[in-house]
């Protein structure tokens, strides 16, 4: 009897935790972005609880709708923010398992992004512009790239969720992979795991609007991609949208993150901090990779996801291959 | 090639009835064979002579290489009509059209007869009318935009409000996928009347006007009205203010230049450089401002010199203030231009032929960039310019790239001259003439002053009537004829990279919309 | 990357301490005139200040008066008037809330009222600046665009500047406002959503500058939109932009700005 209740004190203690990080903290981690950025260029920048209150001002200005839209407009900031959550919380982002956790729930996750990314499309294209939809264009083409590679990214870590599906009674499922993973799984999966982790890394930059294939600072109209759908959002709904891509920043890191440092503390507190340490540090390397190169070339850009699609295909053949080398032996 | 025109010197005052009269046909003709012959059209423009009921064209031409202007003057009822120089020489093109808008002089058979400023005036506002409707201006409504037919064609119109912090103008692409097909530039949006102001001003506002035109370019449009007052009215400027109006030009070109660096940086995102250079720009402001009180360099240049002295301190201060911008400026370039993802922005893309160069007359770094070598510091020299030699830098496929490296050139080659001016000045003090405007000026009742700005060349032309009043003032901007090139860059080039060939070229809004 | 790091040490950070250490301006730096109308009243029949003035900022009836709107800060008026009445300070602080209170008749600062209490609890902290060049010559819009460099930067304050009016709070307008660009901008105007601010910027935009009386310009954004703060200068620079925005958001350390009087929730004006 005490040890259940321990048990679901204890359960219900992380989901408190994974809530708090998963919807509060992703403003802060822009923030760190947009500080590093800063003191990387020579200026003192904002403090990094600005995204805070750029959302507070936000929530609380009017609106403005063009005559030209509809529905589809008003009801897709919504739709974005609750991908990204829904996306989170298949993640398990520091804690043993995720909220939300089954057989085949790497494809949800892979399809409830995909699902925000199409109310953003929709949206902008909504709104009649010539603009926006050579926004929602290039969005869609350069996804029609990174899905698969996302697929396969996802594939990967399916077929490692294979070594011991039995743990979780899941199969092709984030947590069921990531719970298990441990340090030494990167001692015998190495070799998948490394072009894995680098394709992710790629993805990271292109699905969250980063240098270098995507400016998410800059001023030119015709140059942006994701800046531009959202050009017609005012106040609150321009709040939700830019909440929601902090969050999808977070879930992308977080999963980078468990995979490239796997290991699980006992103590709860020391796998927050862990997790925080985690996103700070792929933090500096999006900023790092923000500020030291310029961005690409628009027709260079499917060159480079087709290398992430094929190291992503790369990562699922040397899995098969080790997945068969081990079959057998006690893991 | 321009000997059947009236031979002048830049700046020089003329007198009208030196210049010969000829028929409009007649000045087609001798423009057109002067070009053929490789000379460069300066200016097509006219004035309207009210009280004989004509209008007077003027064609000014330019003997680069032989340091000679020409023009020449046609005087044609208004509502006449001749045969368009444009159709074989691009260079007139714009020059045809502002004609025809101003003066009503009909270029037939001009493949693009449209608009360049649609001047509007002004309408009377009434309080409570409803905003952002009645009465609506008709710029860009009657506009006849070039359209491509075919199904894979979509057209996307920009401004005239632009997302950054830049100034207004209507870009129309017919693009099929990224690629542009076309592109067309509708300007005129900040068309505000300044040279019918200038006409009217008083002498206090006639030089704040005319650095007014394009601010940017404050010092070398101060500098061309200045030369061309000095000239009319026969003052003489001393050696040290002319050397302080040749520091004043080329800090003005360091500003720009260092300025643009960083922008392009800043467009490809690459913030090391957009954020060094965009601080090392404040080094020449404020150089400025040390000069004449003002970032922008107004208030100094004034017929006569330049309006203040120059302390023994600050002038020290610059020298030291110019030795270290020069070893800072040199590592960033560096960093820059060996930076293989900048390079790859900006290799081989947005190129402007060097046939087209010439074909349309562009000036100044844009036409360097293509191979085309004018420079009014090497071409017209005047003052400071006579006694001192300007280095050309020449580029070879008028890409982006080579717009930058233009400019790097330019950047080290002034900073290099403005340190030798400031070390070889003396602490003599200027002495700020203010000469008397009322009266007429005594040598000529014409004048055409040249200056070579950052943007390239500036011109300035000044006519008078019997009573030694302006009559017409004609302010060309660089821009004037560079706009074209900024259309044929971009055929061709990614619309991604439009923003990046319109931040190489950096024309003029305001200076081509006067 | 060896270069860069070496470039990145040798550039070190650069933003001014200012607001919180006072900035000092170089001698030559033409500031805020100030108005000294000595005890000796003008000599009979002087109008050496009137002819000298580019842009008619000088009034000497009923009293003599500076218009800080109109001024351009050239300074002709300190050289040629013989009783030294005018003088240009070093003081950079030349923005004000009222029109009239940039008509000068002595040596003291136009005020800047901070914002309503409302408005103050939404931009407070952070703000966005969508900037419109309706005419402008390039200057205003060059020191504008400055102020986002790594010297003044106008991002550690919360604001930024945006390409979208619908994502902006304040629309900043420079320039005499041509014709051909009045539809623009009321256009532009209407795309921001509520509250909203707008803010001239230069000596075009409050009175037409060197342009005013143009056939083909509106002199000033005033005959078109509801204007709130004033930003004289020809081209004002970046600190006394700056300047101007802590006032009004009531950011400055000293927390000097006065409050508006009247109502604490003053509706918005419009020309409607």
């Amino acid at each position: 009897m005490m040890a259940e209740f321990a048990w679901l004190a204890e359960t219900l203690m992380q989901r408190t935790i994974q809530m708090f990080i998963l919807i509060v903290l992703p403003p802060m981690f822009i923030g760190i972005i947009v500080k590093l950025k800063a003191v990387a260029a020579g200026r003192k920048g904002p403090p990094i609880w600005q995204p805070y209150l750029d959302l507070a001002r936000l929530s609380r200005k009017g609106v403005v709708y063009s005559t030209a839209t509809g529905q589809v407009f008003r009801w897709a900031p919504l739709l974005v923010v609750a991908s990204s959550i829904t996306a989170g919380l298949i993640v398990p982002m520091a804690g043993f398992t995720a909220p939300i956790h089954f057989s085949g729930d790497l494809i949800v996750f892979a399809y409830v992004l995909a699902l925000g990314r199409l109310a953003i499309i929709l949206a902008s294209l909504d709104t009649g512009s010539a603009f926006e939809g050579m926004g929602a264009s290039r969005e869609a083409s350069f996804a029609a790239l990174a899905e698969p590679t996302m697929f396969l990214i996802l594939v990967s870590l399916g077929l490692l969720g294979h070594a011991d599906p039995h743990k979780f009674g899941v199969e092709w499922s984030l947590t069921g992979t990531l719970a298990q993973m441990e340090m030494i799984t990167w001692a015998h999966y190495g070799p998948a795991l490394l072009p894995l982790s680098f394709a992710l890394f790629v993805l990271i930059l292109l699905e969250n609007s980063r240098v270098p294939f995507d400016d998410p600072t800059t001023h030119l109209e015709l140059t942006m991609i994701h800046e531009v759908m959202i050009l017609d959002h005012s106040g609150p709904d321009l709040a939700l949208m830019e909440y929601g891509a902090a969050v999808k920043l977070l879930v992308f890191q977080s999963l980078l993150g468990r995979i490239i440092f796997p290991h699980h503390f006992e103590s709860q507190w020391a796998d927050v901090v862990t997790f925080v340490i985690k996103i700070g540090v792929l933090s500096v390397c999006v900023t790092a990779v923000e500020v030291g190169m310029a961005r690409l070339k628009m027709n260079r850009i499917p060159g480079i996801l087709l290398g992430a699609f094929i190291l992503a295909a790369l990562s699922v053949v040397v899995m098969l291959v080790e997945m068969g080398e081990f079959r057998g032996l006690p893991s | 090639m321009i000997d059947p025109f009236k031979i002048f010197r830049n700046a020089e005052p003329l007198r009208l009835s030196d210049i010969p009269k000829v028929t409009v046909d007649v000045l087609r003709a001798r423009t057109f064979d002067a070009i053929q012959g490789g000379a460069r059209l300066v200016s097509w423009f006219g004035q309207d002579l009210p009280g004989r009921n004509l209008v007077r064209i003027f064609a000014i031409v330019a003997d680069d290489p032989g340091q000679r202007l020409g023009v020449l003057i046609a005087e044609v009822p208004p509502g006449s009509a001749y045969r368009s120089l444009a159709l074989d020489v691009p260079a007139a093109d714009r020059a045809e059209r502002e004609l025809f808008e101003q003066c009503g002089i009909r270029p037939e058979g001009h493949p693009w007869l449209k608009p360049v400023r649609h001047p509007v005036p002004a309408a009377k506002l009434e309080p409570g009318r409803k905003l952002g409707t009645v009465p609506e201006n008709n710029i860009g409504r009657d506009y006849p935009f070039w359209s491509l037919a075919g199904d894979a064609v979509h057209e996307v119109g920009v401004g005239p409000i632009h997302a950054g912090v830049i100034g207004p103008g209507y870009f129309r692409f017919s693009c099929v996928g990224e690629r542009i097909e076309h592109l067309e530039i509708m300007l005129g949006f900040e068309h505000r009347g300044a040279e019918e102001m200038v006409l009217n001003a008083n002498p206090a506002r006639q030089p704040v006007l005319i650095e007014s035109i394009a601010g940017d370019a404050a010092v070398a449009y101060a500098i061309a009205h200045s030369q061309a007052m000095e000239s009319l009215h026969g003052i003489e400027v001393s050696l040290h203010d002319e050397a302080l109006r040749a520091f004043a030009l080329e800090n003005e070109r360091l500003a720009y230049h260092v300025g643009d660096l960083g922008a392009l940086a800043g467009d490809v995102a690459y913030w090391p450089s957009a954020a060094y250079f965009g601080r090392l720009r404040g080094e020449f402001l404020n150089t400025a401002m040390d000069l004449g009180g003002n970032r922008q360099g107004r208030y100094f240049v004034r017929p006569g010199g330049v309006r203040r002295s120059l302390a023994h301190a600050t002038k020290v201060r610059l020298i030291e203030r110019f030795r270290s911008a020069s070893q800072q400026i040199s590592d960033c370039l560096e960093q820059m231009f060996s930076s293989l993802s900048v390079l790859s922005r900006f290799e081989s893309s947005a190129c402007v032929r060097r046939e087209d160069a010439l074909a349309f007359g562009f000036v100044g770094p844009v036409a360097r960039a293509s191979g085309v070598g004018v420079d009014v510091r090497i071409d017209h020299p005047v003052g400071f310019w006579q006694r001192h030699d300007a280095e050309i830098a020449l580029g070879v496929e008028g890409s982006v790239l080579d717009r930058a490296t233009i400019r790097r050139r330019e950047i080290e080659r002034s900073l290099a001259l403005c340190l030798r001016i400031l070390e070889s000045l003396t602490d003599e003090r200027s002495a700020p003439v203010r000469p008397d405007f009322g009266t007429s000026p005594k040598r000529g009742d014409f004048c055409v002053s040249l200056v070579e700005s950052w943007r390239g060349q500036v011109m300035l032309a000044y006519v008078y009537d019997d009573q030694g009043k302006l009559v017409r003032f004609k302010s060309q901007d660089p821009s004037f004829q560079n706009w074209n090139a900024m259309q044929l860059a971009n055929r061709g080039n990614a619309i991604s990279d439009f923003p990046v060939c319109n931040k190489s070229c950096n024309l003029a809004y305001n200076g081509h919309d006067l | 990357m060896l270069t860069w790091l070496i470039n990145r040490a040798a550039q070190g950070q650069r933003t001014l301490a200012y607001p919180a250490e006072p900035a000092n301006m170089p001698d030559t730096y033409l500031g805020r005139p100030t108005v000294h109308p000595t005890g000796t009243a003008c000599p009979p029949d002087c109008q050496e200040c009137l002819a000298s003035c580019p842009t008619d900022a000088i009034t000497l009836q009923p009293d003599i008066s500076l218009d800080l709107g109109r001024c351009v800060f050239c300074s002709e008026c300190v050289q040629s008037c013989p009783e030294q009445i005018f003088k240009l300070s070093n003081d950079f602080r030349t923005a004000s809330t009222s029109r009239e209170g940039l008509k000068l008749r002595n040596d003291e600062a136009p005020v800047v009222e901070k914002l309503q209490e409302s408005m103050l609890r939404i931009f407070g902290r952070s703000m966005r600046i969508r900037h419109v060049s309706a005419g402008d010559c390039g200057g205003c819009k060059d020191e504008f665009n400055a102020m986002s460099n790594i010297v003044f930067d106008l991002s550690r304050f919360g604001i930024g500047v945006v390409a979208s009016p619908r994502h902006a709070d304040m629309l900043l307008v420079s320039g005499p406002i041509p014709e051909n660009m009045r539809v623009a901008l009321e256009k532009c105007y209407l795309a921001l959503p509520q509250p909203r601010l707008v803010v001239a910027l230069g000596a075009c935009a409050i009175s037409g500058g060197p342009f005013a009386g143009s056939a083909f310009c509106h002199n000033g954004v005033e005959s078109i939109l509801p204007v709130d703060m004033y930003i004289p200068g020809c081209p004002p620079h970046p600190l006394t932009v700056l300047d101007g925005f802590l006032r009004l958001l009531d950011r400055l350390p000293d927390g000097a700005s006065p409050s508006r009087e009247g109502t604490a929730d003053r509706p918005e004006r419009s020309t409607r």
